[in-house]
């Protein structure tokens, strides 16, 4: 009920400054309800060039997916690695900080010349951009360990394999979680601004062609629709992930 | 009441009814030092004791003496710097016996329910799993949570989750029961229930029993046998506590033991003692 009704007051307080705002300057910032009937209106009757804006976002959401997963396998991986030795901790705990300092755009421009105006470029560079995000909470994580549990492990002679199906990977649970869900936020942002340079699909490409056009009723309609995709994703599938797999929470 | 004070250096005392025929695990001349910077910090040195199996000893002290050390050192969590451990006469290796630790905290996999931190013990341990459920019901009733085997640790009271850690620790029926100072982070209300209860465990068990305290009521009340360490690690007094079990706290006897026990610690603090 409390959650609920907190949900409901910010819901509203968003859409009366988005309205305050659009009646100060409805040029560039069209009202909530413009924006919402032409997400319907591209969504049920298509973009220019025919194709729905669902299959633009279905695009985009598939490479947010995907470059998803792996800047999270690597983190995990890359994470584990330095856990387990010493030697790969000193190296990544070295370049991880110039890891995450190049500019987005110059990573997905590089990307794109390297491996052409394709979705493996976006997934590429999304997935080279965001890693290193994902690594430094996992990283964290690892360390956050109560070093009183590997004690306890050790007097009960577990072995390695027990030892990381029970303590090391169930304790990076909470640290997983936490890094999907700042990764959801990072990556699609870093595949717009990827489809923006030169692809012909997905919710940058659209974006680019209404700027374009100046446009910006259908650009604000593109956002808010990936917002919702993206608010979607994190309601209905991590948040009831998150309660069963921390089920042990008190 | 027997007790026997011996210097640096306790030999085995004689411990009434347990006599010689009781297998033992000796400990002679341990010591531990650790590395701190330039200078060598020396936790205790020619540490010699014995260990009557069956029976209940405390090891108890000031906070910083060594106690936990010792501890480790008995486990093999720590290699000693010098000392022999002999069985029943046979040189053996530090922690090479089959022995359990409780710790201070319950230290459980808050992710796992009770009766799994439980099983997680055994597969260490590799006890076959056939065996798993049957161990896990018996030492969970034991300690009196035949009904929390699903429960999350986190779902449990101090006292409950520290009754995990004993049954876990017992489920692996160990030669030896070490514990690190388990009651110390509890309220006096559940440590003295707990207390109870261990009694009654070591009873049904015939656990050999090593206890770390810096509680000289509860060493008293728990032990058969009283080690005391000075605050620099020296073993300067080994007390045979023979008061008759059942034991209830505020015996006469046992606190006059703990009295005359206090009163020999702090002579021996001030220099006055022999």
């Amino acid at each position: 009920m409390n959650r609920t009704y907190r949900f409901a007051v910010s819901v509203v307080a968003l859409l009366v400054a988005w309205v305050a705002l659009s009646v100060v300057d409805p040029e560039l910032f069209p009202p909530p309800w413009v924006v919402a009937a032409l997400a319907v209106d591209l969504t049920l009757y298509g973009d220019v060039g025919g194709r729905s804006a669902l299959y633009h976002v279905g695009i985009t959401f598939g490479r947010v997916l995907l470059a998803t997963g792996i800047a999270l396998l690597l983190a995990v991986g890359i994470g584990i690695a330095m856990r387990v030795n010493e030697n790969v901790a000193r190296v990544f705990e070295t370049w991880l900080p110039i890891w995450m300092t190049p500019p987005d755009v110059v990573v997905i421009l590089i990307v794109m010349v390297l491996l052409g105006f394709n979705t493996v470029a976006i997934v590429t560079a999304v997935s080279f951009v965001c890693t290193p995000f994902a690594l430094v909470s996992i990283w964290e994580g690892m360390q956050d360990l109560d070093p009183d549990l590997v004690e306890m492990a050790t007097t009960f002679d577990a072995d390695r394999g027990l030892l990381w199906r029970s303590v090391y990977l169930p304790h990076l649970m909470s640290y997983v979680f936490a890094s999907l869900r700042n990764l959801f936020g990072m990556t699609w942002k870093v595949a717009v601004i990827g489809e923006v340079f030169g692809i012909t699909n997905g919710v940058g490409a659209r974006i680019r062609y209404w700027f374009l056009q100046s446009n910006v009723e259908e650009v604000v309609a593109y956002a808010a629709m990936f917002t919702v995709v993206v608010l979607l994703i994190e309601y209905a599938v991590l948040k009831p992930l998150e309660q069963r797999a921390f089920a042990w929470r008190a | 009441m027997e007790t026997t004070v011996s210097s640096n250096g306790a030999e085995a005392a004689n411990t009434g009814q347990e006599t010689d025929t009781q297998p033992e695990i000796e400990f002679s001349g341990l010591r531990k030092s650790f590395e701190n910077g330039d200078e060598t910090v020396t936790v205790f040195s020619d540490l010699s004791f014995s260990i009557t199996q069956g029976s209940f000893t405390s090891i108890m002290g000031p906070s910083g003496c060594g106690k936990s050390t010792l501890l480790n050192v008995i486990a093999g969590l720590l290699e000693p710097d010098e000392g022999t451990i002999h069985r029943d006469g046979v040189q053996i290796q530090p922690g090479n016996f089959f022995y359990a630790y409780v710790f201070q905290e319950p230290r459980l996999l808050d992710w796992r329910t009770v009766g799994e931190n439980i099983e997680f013990a055994l597969r260490g341990k590799g006890i076959p799993p056939e065996e798993h459920d049957e161990r896990i019901e018996r030492y969970l009733e034991m300690v009196g949570l035949a009904d929390d085997v699903d429960s999350y640790p986190q779902q449990l009271s101090g006292g409950m989750r520290q009754r995990v850690g004993i049954a876990r620790a017992l489920a692996i029926d160990p030669d030896i029961l070490l514990m690190d100072e388990p009651f110390s982070s509890l309220d006096e209300f559940t440590a003295k229930e707990l207390r109870q209860d261990l009694l009654e465990i070591w009873k049904e068990t015939g656990k050999t029993i090593v206890f770390v305290t810096h509680n000289s009521s509860e060493a008293v009340f728990l032990s058969d046998t009283v080690l005391i360490l000075d605050g620099d690690g020296e073993l300067f007094d080994h007390l045979s506590i023979d008061a008759p079990r059942p034991r209830e706290v505020g015996d006469q006897a046992l606190v006059e033991t703990e009295s005359r026990l206090m009163n020999r610690f702090f002579r021996h603090l001030d220099g006055t003692d022999e």
